[in-house]
């Protein structure tokens, strides 16, 4: 069970913020080329921070409570996953939240439809 | 450099990048600091997790010193950095034209139960699909 550690948060977070976007009809995971560039731009960044950082000797893993696989950089997997989940899980909070409250968040199309499409 | 500096680094790259470079100005959003309100709780949940059971060790001499938790304060700044600019660039590619329509929001019967619950409004607008 020890070897689970990592990837029982993951899959936590990832159990937590289901219902969003099955109940709340958020579209994040529909909208799978978007959230690819979020990855791109966003996660990507921050992995190679993860990389540097553990060359450098800032932090490192107890690869006991991984699963034991290891991708470049050094990182076990669960660490390359971590920049997949977290930026999704934000991503669709701010989308619940704009669902919910209805409130801007900057991207929303012209008031007369212009814009909008794809 | 030590983790302390790449955070605070980090922190500042975020709000240049927001503010500055994409415009996107999500930090001046309510929508956006309710969202963090939300998200910053789960991740002081799962660093805990991670750094109380020695899932991650860290340097001494890398960190500051003061921790939240087991998690030294710089994974606050780490994340904070990770979250906004996911967000950000969702915001930023969705203005581009890539897959900007929203979803269709909560069902009726889920909008009814959250007006009655949160007594805010769920006033979101329908939106219309291209026809």
């Amino acid at each position: 069970m020890r070897e689970l550690t990592y990837v029982a948060m993951l899959v936590f977070v990832l159990v937590a913020t289901l219902p969003l976007e099955l109940l709340l009809g958020i579209r994040v995971y529909a909208r799978a080329r978007r959230l690819a560039l979020v990855l791109l731009c966003a996660g990507l960044p921050f992995a190679l921070w993860d990389v540097a950082a553990t060359r450098a000797g800032h932090w490192r893993f107890d690869t006991t409570q991984t699963l034991g696989v290891v991708l470049p950089g050094g990182l076990p997997l669960e660490e390359w996953m971590f920049f997949v989940v977290v930026p999704l899980a934000s991503v669709m909070t701010l989308e619940a939240v704009r669902a919910v409250r209805g409130w801007t968040v900057g991207d929303e199309p012209a008031q007369d439809g212009q814009g909008e499409g794809r | 450099m030590t983790y302390t500096a790449a955070a605070l680094l980090g922190v500042a790259v975020t709000v240049v990048l927001d503010l500055v470079v994409l415009r996107t100005r999500l930090l001046t959003r309510k929508a956006f600091w309710a969202s963090y309100a939300i998200v910053v709780v789960f991740q002081l949940l799962t660093n805990e997790w991670l750094t109380s059971r020695g899932v991650v060790l860290y340097d001494e001499a890398a960190i500051w010193g003061p921790r939240i938790g087991h998690a030294p304060v710089e994974d606050l700044l780490f994340g904070f950095g990770l979250v906004v600019q996911s967000m950000v660039w969702w915001v930023w590619w969705g203005r581009r034209g890539v897959q900007p329509v929203p979803g269709p929001g909560p069902s009726p019967a889920l909008r009814r139960l959250a007006g009655r619950l949160g007594g805010g409004r769920v006033t979101r607008p329908a939106t219309r699909r291209p026809s």
